[in-house]
């Protein structure tokens, strides 16, 4: 169902709007750096095709050939690649090293062809090293590259010979087999260690260089070799053909003349495509061509089986394409559908096997996911540790509102208010008698995931309609309502109500430490109208109580909390939005209390640092008996210290209003009473608020 | 024990309920996800866990869902790793310690979306295979049946897709009442197809009308490789 949905998604929005994912086959990447090439092959240009968005340089994003996975072997992209594949660059250095490891890794090649240019640059090198111990004529490296190999070895345990013994020696060609048989590895103590050592590594550098030059030759000819098989040796269409005479050149020192050269040289992932000057687009998004990759696509060496996401037969997946975008998973992308160890295996069936999905389903549910969850769509959310994600039948627009109303997308930082406004204008509209916009049995979707290492796990998953789905988003965010200073946000998403339970200064401290399934939970509980996990209110309530401040999310977050559970027991709620003066429930009657005589203290002392409610807010909220009589007591000396006639009248008439529906001090509080407590307190201060900032107005007319 | 199945054979009915289940879906197999409603071949491990004998072979038709779909999220430490069989083997033969799995090192925690609080009645028939004998007939079996429900009698205990969600059972309450609604489930797992080696996997087209899955028999709709 969940596959199957996703892979409905992707068919539809191809067809809506093509632009917007790949086909399949194809992929969307960035291609920073575009080679722009004549009709006969000549090198003409770089171009730069980077513009720098949020302070990083992204290049354009074209849709070309499917990259292959590379982990240590040799495999060419087709028409695009990173400089050593596309152009045979050989980097100096760091990137130097890798190549390296990778050629360790991979199986040397059988026929290996070393041009003139990698004798002399060897050579070179060689010089430099052994200064004039080494004759230009006999150098040494010949056709082969074992025989290289060989001669490397050679060449490092010669060096340590003539350092010990200090005379000139040979280096050998294939010929002079007599002389090899004269180098034996050295069976002598070598006194010199240090120098030794010395001569070891630079013996060893030359190798490493020589090796990693071989294997980027190797690469390009790879790259070469992909265009040839796929669209023949002798193409038609000039864009090949171009570079196809580009490629064969063999030299192509016009391009590190070039002054945008050290750019690419520098940059990571610097992939090149190709373009034939005069075209517009690249080289693999010519018409011609296209249809040469998609007749070239299909692998065909898959076992058949009946995909479980069509129904229909076809060659199955043995791989699943990563998903990326889900945060807190690997960066290099996480599987929904993985079978990587043994124990998860279905009767010893190998990978895909256990789960047939065919190829193109497979890539139709990742691409669809991929898109979903890319990082500026507001079709996906983060909540706490999980990602949540919103697609509809058709595109509706409430999706896009959907991923700014529960997480942190950067439209509802600017304007909250504005989602929630446009949700209701268009959803509340059947209340007044409007009629709804759009159908109201479209489907809707919402899919949670979490990750664990390289898998994800479905957190939850909701197929409704999308007129189900706006009344339970309208329904939350009425629960969760309440007075706000005014130029506050209104609506908070439901990302930042959990991080208001949970310790941490900073945004980002404050979502690690968000239990794991809480997120998924309260989502899910949203979704079905079910009253939220009782872990959050109990969150809500010690946070508030350790941080001894009510903020506006955590009255919030406790007002639904309760609004819910009576709901659903049937109950009356006892919660309003703002304060309310009949409210006689004992916890509500204390916080408003509490509130009060924080106040008055504050009144009388505003320079108080550690006032009441540092000292004795969690112990109020708990065990009120224990406290509230000294309050009570402190108040006398705080009203007599205030100066205004008039305030003293109005708090001491407040105080007599709230002690009348307080008939005695509970011992304790239970916890639904405490989160009474905690709104009782808040409205109540934001009430004082409202007052003061009238007092202001009126005295300021 | 009435046959609303409308199949060709002997028909049964039995409720089935628990606390939880997972009828996973195969391409969620590691991170579980289960389907909303039991797998026929969940059934069917329900059917044989409480009466099989090589005289018959059970073929479900009809799976009633009496309550509404919850779901529950657990994540539990499992381990990565099978034992090996022929290890296994050798220290029987041996009889020595053979090879064990240390959790610690093999830890893989997992996530599993399950159902919470499931009730079904299984419609299902029986046929009487090759291997029935002279003294065989379908009334014997239907009476064993019926009398091993009301007892609570099984071979093993019944399941919900997972050996862990063990099932109670019991006979057909009267009046009974299944869920409303239409849901189309897509594609769902049939149950496996034992022809081959390794066995293949079947599915069908589900709908959940009114309550109701019926289940096509096994040489019909569904198509497999």
């Amino acid at each position: 169902m969940i596959l199957q949905a996703l892979a409905d998604y992707y068919e539809r929005k191809r067809t809506v709007d093509p632009d917007a994912t790949p086909e399949w086959g194809f992929e969307h990447r960035e291609i920073p750096f575009v080679i722009v090439l004549s009709e006969e092959g000549e090198f003409l240009n770089i171009e730069d095709t980077r513009d720098t968005e949020a302070g990083k340089k992204k290049g354009r994003r074209f849709s070309v050939p499917r990259g292959e996975k590379r982990t240590s072997g040799i495999r060419a992209n087709l028409l695009w690649d990173k400089p050593d594949y596309g152009l045979g660059f050989v980097a100096e250095g760091k990137k130097e090293e890798d190549g390296e490891k990778k050629a360790k890794k991979a199986k040397p090649t059988e026929e290996e062809v070393v041009t003139t240019e990698e004798k002399i640059r060897v050579h070179a090198i060689l010089r430099g090293i052994l200064g004039d111990l080494v004759l230009p004529e006999r150098v040494l490296i010949d056709d082969r590259l074992t025989v290289c190999n060989y001669v490397l070895d050679t060449v490092g345990q010669v060096i340590c010979k003539i350092v010990n013994e200090g005379r000139t020696f040979w280096v050998l060609d294939n010929k002079d087999k007599a002389r090899r048989r004269r180098l034996r590895p050295p069976q002598e103590v070598h006194k010199d260690a240090e120098a030794l050592k010395e001569v070891h590594k630079d013996a060893e550098a030359l190798k490493r260089r020589v090796r990693y030059l071989l294997r980027v030759r190797e690469q390009h000819r790879a790259f070469r070799k992909r265009i040839e098989e796929v669209f023949g040796p002798d193409p038609e269409d000039a864009g090949l053909r171009a570079m196809l005479a580009f490629l064969r050149a063999g030299e192509h020192d016009a391009v590190w003349k070039h002054s945008t050269w050290p750019e690419v040289a520098s940059t990571t992932g610097a992939y090149v495509g190709f373009r034939l000057s005069g075209d517009t687009r690249l080289i693999c998004e010519r018409p011609e061509v296209l249809s040469g990759i998609r007749a070239a696509v299909d692998s065909g060496a898959a076992a058949l089986a009946q995909c479980l996401v069509t129904g229909e037969t076809g060659p199955i997946a043995a791989l699943h394409p990563a998903i990326k975008g889900v945060r807190g998973a690997q960066s290099s992308g996480a599987n929904i559908v993985s079978f990587n160890l043994s124990a998860f295996r279905t009767h010893s069936r190998k990978r895909g096997a256990n789960a047939p999905v065919s190829e193109r389903a497979a890539f139709a549910y990742t691409t669809a996911l991929n898109f979903l969850l890319h990082r500026d769509s507001p079709t996906n959310a983060h909540v706490g540790g999980t990602s949540v994600v919103f697609w509809a039948e058709k595109g509706n627009e409430i999706r896009n509102l959907a991923g700014a109303l529960f997480g942190d997308n950067q439209e509802v930082l600017d304007d909250p208010d504005r989602g929630v406004d446009r949700l209701k204008a268009v959803y509340a509209a059947p209340a007044q008698g409007a009629p709804p916009a759009g159908t109201s049995e479209e489907r809707f979707y919402v899919l949670g995931l979490a990750p664990n290492a390289a898998r994800l796990a479905i957190r939850f998953w909701r197929p409704t309609t999308v007129e189900r789905f706006a009344a339970v988003v309208l329904r939350h965010f009425e629960d969760v309502d309440v007075v706000r200073p005014e130029k506050a946000a209104r609506y908070p998403s439901v990302a930042a109500l959990l991080r208001a339970t949970v310790p941490g200064r900073r945004k980002e401290n404050r979502d690690g430490n968000i239990p794991p399934n809480l997120a998924g939970a309260v989502v899910d509980a949203i979704l079905t109208g079910q009253p939220y996990p009782r872990h959050l209110l109990v969150a809500a309530i010690q946070r508030a109580r350790a941080e001894r401040n009510v903020s506006p999310d955590r009255a919030a977050i406790i007002k639904g909390c309760l609004i819910r559970v009576a709901r659903h027991s049937a109950n009356d709620p006892e919660v309003s939005v703002a304060i309310d003066e009949g409210n006689h429930n004992i916890g509500y009657l204390l916080g408003r209390l509490f509130a009060t005589l924080e106040k008055v203290q504050r009144r009388a002392n505003p320079k108080v640092k550690s006032g009441i409610r540092e000292r004795y807010y969690g112990a109020a909220s708990t065990t009120p008996t224990a406290v509230f009589p000294t309050l009570l007591k402190l108040k006398n000396h705080h009203l007599a210290k205030i100066e205004n006639p008039g305030a003293v009248v109005n708090f001491e008439r407040l105080l007599g209003t709230i002690l009348e529906g307080v008939e005695s001090f509970p011992t304790v509080l239970s916890l639904p009473d405490q989160g009474h407590f905690a709104l009782g307190y808040y409205h109540q201060r934001q009430s004082f608020f409202t007052k003061s900032n009238k007092a202001e107005e009126v005295s300021h007319a | 024990m009435n046959a609303r199945n409308g199949g060709e054979g002997y028909g049964v009915a039995v409720h089935v309920w628990g606390e939880y289940a997972c009828f996973t879906r195969p391409e969620m197999k590691v991170e579980r996800v289960s389907y909303d409603v039991p797998t026929p071949s969940a059934a069917r491990g329900i059917l044989e866990s409480i009466l099989w004998k090589p005289a018959i072979e059970w073929r479900v038709r009809i799976i009633e869902v009496l309550k509404p779909i919850r779901w529950a999220t657990i994540r539990r430490n499992e381990v990565g790793r099978q034992g090996s069989w022929k290890l296994a083997k050798q220290a029987m033969n041996r009889g020595q310690l053979a090879d064990g799995i240390v959790v610690e090192e093999d830890r893989q925690q997992r996530a599993a979306l399950v159902l919470r609080d499931v009730a079904y009645v299984i419609h299902a028939e029986f046929l009487m295979t090759g291997h029935a004998g002279l003294e065989d007939n379908e009334g014997k079996f239907l009476d064993m049946f019926r009398r091993r429900v009301e007892k609570g009698q099984c071979y093993r205990r019944p399941y919900l897709g997972t050996r862990e969600f063990a099932a109670h059972f019991g006979p057909v309450p009267e009046g009974y009442e299944a869920i409303s609604g239409i849901q189309d489930l897509g594609w769902m797992f049939y149950d496996f197809d034992y022809s081959t080696a390794p066995p293949g996997d079947r599915f069908f087209r589900a709908e959940l009308r009114e309550g109701r899955i019926e289940v096509p028999p096994p040489d019909s709709l569904e198509v497999r490789s």
